[in-house]
């Protein structure tokens, strides 16, 4: 990402819930514009970090700079970090015009103005005409819109989003996401975006970081947490990873070789070291089927096919070779001869096999 | 989340001197002079109201009064709310309304009109002397005088044990009882070791609610004229507050009874509650109809106790407007003059005025202290909120007796000739007694309505940049606003027609409020009795007012309002 | 809905405002205050009808003579005891600012005591004031000649009775004391409790003295096992009778006359026992350190002088009047006044017997006990030893057991001295108490019983 300010930085923050500690020494760096994923499984602390950056908790220590000033002491309507709810948190007794322009009024804004910015943020988030219309007669998706648009009249220099596509339906969410993407791309507001989902995140997020356990397990983006992940945690969860264990025997510098229950494989290491037992995490996706002739291919493994299930685009196949089970995935192409019971060779790219330290 | 804002602070300190001055203070004053008097500590006078045959006669006669009602109104009750919290008939809704009835009449109102109708030249007695069933006069009252009390109480309170027995067999998980069916339970068996069981701790809490109101209800016995109870004989006293240590005594003794039964009612709901109401229902209850026979029976039983309930209603009301009404069934004629006489009165007239004006400041005050008590709790969590909630909510354990006792006891003497002092000027006094008393209704009603909204709406509006004040003011207010109003409605009417601290703190003619007026008038000689009853019919009308509306403003929840725990 | 039933509601809690405003209030409102207006506090048992027209025709007569805003405050205690115990009360916490000025009513003995208590402050009235005014009626001092305390008014004690109830039941006519004492009377007698009513307790201590204490005693023994349930205030009787309640009660005149006047006299009727009843003066007086002890006096004059006399008779509608009061005035020429109460109090010459205002006044707390504890809080019992009496043929000796009285005359005399020290008066009520429930229940057992005791 361009190297400018960072609109927000979290610095050591640490959270406690009686005996539970919900955030356990949590820094990150968000650029300005970026769209941001907090991304992990529920109970993981995502949410409360969202809610302390929205000032709705105090962290018990920690710091918390937005454009490189304090506001840990400020309360949340001092805050200007506007956040849409997870459950929309539309207010029943007012209209969907005085609840999106809740924040304008709460800032004494002209109410020429005030209409001026309604019109066109409704117009922006397509709910053209709904002004009067009171929250309880909108649709769900309607509901996400309004939630957005309150926070995006203010023009705010961050939005925080808590699970904003979680009670839509899987036709509606997707149409969300874009529209999420849409209205990020032509704001260039930073987004700081909560959410279990990986698809979510992956499609969407500049940068990430995926929590486990109060903990930021890994951050970075998307592409190079799948393809490279720092950790097994953030390999099983962003996607599907077959695991092979084995111990580093050697290496180049760019590659390490691991000697397996499969023989001798060439892997990309990810901190792991000569000696070093380690786990390699392979994604089903990259593992392929490869004539017996070609012995110039590397990590080449014998397995049988037990069991062939079709994904429409994809072909997900069980394999098993020795003791080890592996996930495959290919490209549904007319004429694959792959059965159940058929033996044959298969192989890995060596840069698709990712070492990783045992922890 | 705990915050330590200093608007948090300044809130509850407040309310914390409110409730401090007005509740605590007087309190503790009470307990202190009980124990204690010129020479410094002694039990001489606890001691001697449990050996004085005079004091243990009343202590007996009160107890006996409030044992015979909360039976009384068990039984009246119990079949009341399993018929309507577990059967379905045609006509359910009515009867359910009409059963709330007995408490839009203030008892000591409905007393002056059950004295008239039970008189020995009443209209009962002549109506049995003119069916040729008695020769003579029946004097009702005069050989049974507990009975005309406890069956007053009855009628007046049997509306609140229902209402909590209703609750308390509603909250059972249906399943529960199907899963004792299914092991081979008869109805009346799993009705007897499940239903009952699970329902105890709300029953529990009714029946200690109801005999606790009786115990220390002043306005009924005063008006059947008995000397020989206790709250009775506490009223006689505050004459003499200044040099008889004695009425402290009883006091105490009236607070230690009162409070002792809270304390075992909430003992006993706290243990039992996690069993009754633990999760969701695991099955949706269905109400069983009726059959035919048993709808009529329940259409005849339910609709002659409505008429009997409502005989002090009907009885009040041709006092007000007969014109004699001595040894005939019905008065002789009718007239309006009553009404008339009421607003023309001087006495009236200032205590209509009065009445309103505490009425309205103690709304108010109730309003803030209650919405702030509940936001506190519900929304700040500040540290001591919870305190704060138990110090709101004791005004349902302490009788209204004992806190205008204490006003009288003690601000007079460090404050005389100020606002403090009753016998100078008791409205300060009487609108802080009024809020107090009513005080947890509000607390409930703001808490219910805090509850029910979701916190992110406030969450959100901070977000978007509110201040606190302002989330408050655009946020949870509107929201909670049907809460709050019903709360100030319930508040208005009470104390529009609170008894004990108007009879206790008002001295003086021209700060009567109405209930102090309608008790001069009875005693009164020129038709006074009438002009009452006249008062007493309006007020009975601004009752069944408000609560028509707070229950069109809360729907269902007007039931938690009369609840306990 | 919400909103129709707030409509109602707030109709509903209007109503009596709006009607209000329509119809104006009982008194005439005289100009508007000019001054700061002054108040003075009246403490008194008297009906808030009598209240009303004081406080009404004061302030009309300061404003029209002295151009001076005044106001009455009337503090209500509750009968004389709790008076008397309000006043105690107050000096014993502050006795420099008592906070009241006048006591207004509620017959001489309480103002023997408040006077013994040091709680009244003589009056120097204008000279002349009480020329028109007897010093005595019916051989009692109408007022106190060191100025402490004067008559206002004076009061006969009687009996009220409700003929349809008397011809109904078939209970003999009552012309005196002695008829409410007949076993016929049994449950239809009504009565104030005399510890709290100085009215009621002024009967009580008539028949006390007019039969001599012995006789008398029996009499009051045998009217209390009648009485149907004890009331508190002085008010109770009357209207216990004219509700049809009870047959008949011992009250004084002004009461009988009023509830007369709004029952009918075709109900009720009230008559004078001859020659054992009094005339009583209600006197007026000022309290010790009082803050307005000028106007209080003001206010004594006024209660004194011709208009203020007039007060007492003058029938509603006359010179702004409100209710009639039905009360004898104490100026003597007034009598002579059409509408003034007949017959002449002054002409009675207290045939018979002659009232003892001082004795009645230092035995007053001694009484009020002796009654209490035997008579009222033991009537429980005694009702049912009367009882018990009546159905075995009231045997003489049995009825003279019941009957008795506890005390000798002497004893009264010595006990009254004695009876300002709490402990003795604690000690012998509990005496009388357990002596009481003994002797009735002995007597409901009948001579089987008693021959054993």
């Amino acid at each position: 990402m361009e190297q400018k300010a960072p609109a927000i930085e979290i610095q050591n923050v640490v959270k406690r819930f009686g005996a539970v500690t919900a955030l356990d020494g949590v820094s990150f760096e968000v650029a300005r514009g970026e769209l941001f994923f907090l991304l992990g499984p529920s109970g993981c602390g995502k949410t409360t970090l969202l809610r302390i950056l929205a000032g709705l908790e105090k962290p018990d220590t920690g710091n918390l700079l937005f454009n490189g000033r304090d506001v840990a002491g400020l309360a949340p309507h001092e805050r200007g970090a506007p956040m849409v709810f997870q459950n929309y948190a539309l207010w029943p007794h007012l209209t969907v015009g005085e609840n999106i322009a809740f924040g304008l009024v709460e800032r004494r804004m002209l109410r020429s103005e005030i209409t001026q910015r309604l019109e066109s943020v409704m117009d922006r988030v397509g709910l053209k005409g709904m002004a009067d219309r009171l929250p309880g007669q909108l649709s769900g998706g309607q509901q996400q819109r309004v939630v957005l648009a309150r926070a995006l009249v203010l023009n705010p220099q961050v939005i925080l989003l808590d699970e904003p596509l979680s009670n839509l339906d899987a036709k509606l969410r997707a149409e969300m996401r874009e529209e999420i993407e849409r209205l990020h791309a032509t704001t260039r507001i930073t987004f700081i975006y909560v959410t279990h989902d990986q698809v979510e995140a992956l499609t969407l997020a500049d940068r990430m970081i995926v929590m486990n356990q109060g903990r930021v397990a890994a951050m970075g983006r998307p592409a190079d947490l799948y393809h490279r992940p720092p950790n097994l945690f953030c390999a099983e969860f962003l996607g599907e990873a077959n695991i092979l264990e084995g111990r580093v025997v050697g290496g180049d510098g760019e590659r390490v070789w691991v000697e397996t229950a499969l023989g001798a494989w060439h892997a990309l290491p990810r901190g792991a070291r000569v000696g070093d037992r380690v786990r390699m995490v392979i994604r089903p996706e990259n593992i392929g089927p490869v004539s017996e002739h070609e012995t110039s291919a590397p990590n080449r493994f014998e397995a049988t096919i037990r069991r062939v299930r079709m994904n429409g685009a994809t072909l997900t196949l069980l394999l098993e070779a020795g003791e080890h089970e592996f996930r495959a995935t290919l490209l549904n192409r007319p004429g694959l001869e792959l059965v159940p019971g058929l033996r044959r060779t298969w192989t890995v790219d060596p840069s698709a096999a990712i070492a990783l330290p045992w922890e | 989340m705990r915050d330590w804002r200093w608007n948090s602070w300044v809130w509850m300190s407040l309310i914390i001197l409110f409730l401090g001055v007005f509740l605590v203070w007087p309190l503790a004053h009470v307990f202190i002079r009980s124990c204690t008097d010129e020479h410094g500590f002694t039990l001489v006078y606890l001691r001697a109201l449990i050996s004085d045959p005079a004091q243990l006669r009343a202590i007996g006669n009160s107890l006996m009064i409030a044992a015979w009602v909360t039976a009384g109104c068990f039984v009246v009750a119990l079949p009341l709310a399993w018929l309507f919290a577990r059967r379905s008939f045609p006509g359910k809704t009515l009867l359910a309304g009409l059963l709330l009835t007995p408490m839009i009449l203030p008892p000591f109102v409905g007393a002056v009109g059950i004295k008239m109708m039970f008189a020995r030249s009443g209209a009962l007695s002549t109506l049995l002397m003119n069916l040729g069933w008695v020769t003579g006069p029946v004097d009702w009252l005069g050989r049974f005088p507990l009975a005309g009390i406890v069956a007053l109480e009855v009628l007046h309170l049997f509306p609140i044990l229902y209402l909590n027995l209703v609750a308390a067999l509603a909250n059972i998980d249906p399943g529960l009882e199907e899963a004792a069916a299914n092991l081979g339970a008869s109805p009346a068996r799993v009705f007897g070791r499940v239903t009952i069981p699970l329902a105890m701790p709300g029953i529990f809490a009714g029946l200690i609610l109801v005999f606790i109101w009786s115990f220390t209800e002043l306005g009924t016995p005063l008006v059947f004229g008995m000397r020989q109870i206790l709250p009775v004989m506490i009223y006689d006293g505050v004459a003499n507050i200044g040099t008889n240590p004695m009425g402290y005594a009883q006091v105490v003794l009236l607070l230690v009874l009162s409070g002792f039964g809270f304390w075992m009612g909430k003992r006993i709901s706290r243990g039992r509650r996690s069993v009754a109401t633990l999760g969701r229902m695991s099955v949706g209850r269905v109400e069983r109809p009726l059959s035919w026979p048993a709808l009529l029976m329940v259409w005849g039983g339910v609709g002659l106790l409505v008429t009997i309930a409502i005989l002090p209603h009907l009885s009040v009301i041709l006092l007000a407007v007969g014109r004699r009404w001595f040894l005939t069934v019905l008065p002789e004629g009718y007239t309006l003059d009553f009404f008339h006489r009421a607003l023309t009165f001087e006495l009236t007239r200032t205590a209509l005025v009065n009445s309103l004006v505490l009425s309205v400041c103690a709304s108010l005050l109730d309003v803030l202290l209650g919405f702030g008590i509940a936001w506190l709790c519900v929304r700040r969590r500040v540290i001591g909120a919870d305190l704060l909630d138990a110090l709101a909510m004791i005004p349902l354990a302490v009788p209204g007796i004992v806190i205008a006792f204490g006003y009288m006891g003690l601000f007079p003497r460090l404050f005389p000739h100020t606002l403090m002092d009753p016998r100078f000027n008791p409205m300060l006094l009487l609108a802080a007694g009024y809020a107090i008393r009513r005080l947890p209704f509000m607390v409930r009603a703001a808490h219910a309505g805090l509850e029910q909204v979701n916190r992110s709406y406030e969450e959100a509006a901070a977000n978007l940049g509110a201040t606190p004040f302002r989330v408050v003011w655009r946020i949870t207010l509107p929201l909670i606003a049907a809460n709050l109003l019903a709360g100030v409605i319930l508040c208005f009417s009470f104390a529009m027609l609170e008894v004990s601290d108007s009879l206790i703190l008002a001295q003086t003619e021209s700060y009567y409020p109405i209930t102090k007026a309608i008790y001069a008038l009875m005693d009164g000689l020129e038709n006074g009795v009438n002009v009452a009853a006249a008062l007493g019919v309006w007020a009975m009308a601004l009752l069944a007012a408000g609560l028509l509306w707070a229950t069109a403003l809360l729907g269902k929840k007007i039931g938690q309002m009369f609840r306990v725990g | 809905m919400r909103i129709w039933t707030g409509i109602i509601f707030v109709c509903v809690a209007l109503l009596p405002y709006v009607a209000m405003l329509r119809s104006g209030p009982e008194q005439a409102a005289g100009p508007a205050a000019v001054g700061p207006v002054e108040t003075l506090a009246v403490v008194s048992p008297h009906r808030r009808e009598v209240r009303l027209e004081y406080g009404r025709a004061f302030t009309d007569y300061m404003r029209r003579t002295q151009k001076r805003d005044v106001s009455i405050t009337w503090i209500d205690v509750g009968g004389t005891s709790k008076i008397l115990k309000d006043l105690e009360s107050r000096f014993a916490t502050n006795p420099d600012r008592p906070g009241v000025d006048v006591l207004f009513g509620g017959g001489v003995a309480p103002y023997l005591t408040a006077l013994s208590q040091q709680w009244l402050q003589p009056v120097a009235l204008t000279p002349g004031l009480l020329d028109g005014i007897p010093a005595q009626v019916a051989g009692g001092p109408v007022y106190d000649p060191q100025g402490a305390w004067f008559g206002v008014a004076l009061s006969g004690f009687g009996i009220l009775y409700n003929r349809p109830i008397v011809a109904r039941m078939g209970l003999p006519v009552p012309v005196g004391w002695e008829d409410l004492a007949r076993p016929e009377y049994f449950s239809w007698v009504a009565s104030g409790d005399p510890r709290s009513s100085g009215s009621v307790h002024m009967c009580y201590e008539i028949i006390l003295q007019a039969y001599g204490f012995e006789r008398g005693w029996s009499l009051l023994t045998r009217i209390c096992a009648n009485v149907r349930n004890f009331g508190e205030v002085g008010g109770t009787g009357p209207r216990e009778v004219a509700a049809g309640e009870v047959a008949a009660a011992m009250v004084i005149d002004q009461y009988a006359k009023t509830v007369i006047d709004s029952v009918g006299d075709d109900l009720l009727v009230f008559v004078l026992p001859d020659r054992t009843t009094v005339i009583g003066p209600d006197p007026i007086a000022l309290i010790r350190n009082s803050e307005k002890a000028e106007l209080g006096r003001e206010f004594i004059e006024f209660a004194l002088s011709d208009e203020g006399q007039r007060l007492l008779f003058q029938p509603a509608g006359r010179k702004g009047q409100l209710y009639s009061l039905y009360r004898m005035p104490v100026r003597e020429a007034l009598f002579a006044d059409p509408d003034a109460p007949k017959p002449n109090p002054y002409r009675y010459t207290g045939e018979g017997f002659v009232y003892d205002t001082k004795a009645a006044g230092r035995h007053w707390d001694l009484v009020n006990d002796l009654i209490g504890v035997w008579l009222i809080e033991a009537q429980g019992d005694l009702r049912r030893a009367w009882q018990a009496v009546i159905e075995r043929g009231m045997p003489p000796d049995e009825v003279e057991a019941l009957c008795r009285p506890p005390v000798t005359e002497a004893e009264m005399k010595r006990l009254a001295d004695e009876w300002k020290d709490s402990r003795v008066r604690l000690r012998v009520m509990r005496e009388w108490s357990d002596a009481a429930r003994l002797r009735y229940r002995r007597v409901a057992d009948g001579p089987t019983g008693e021959g054993k005791g």
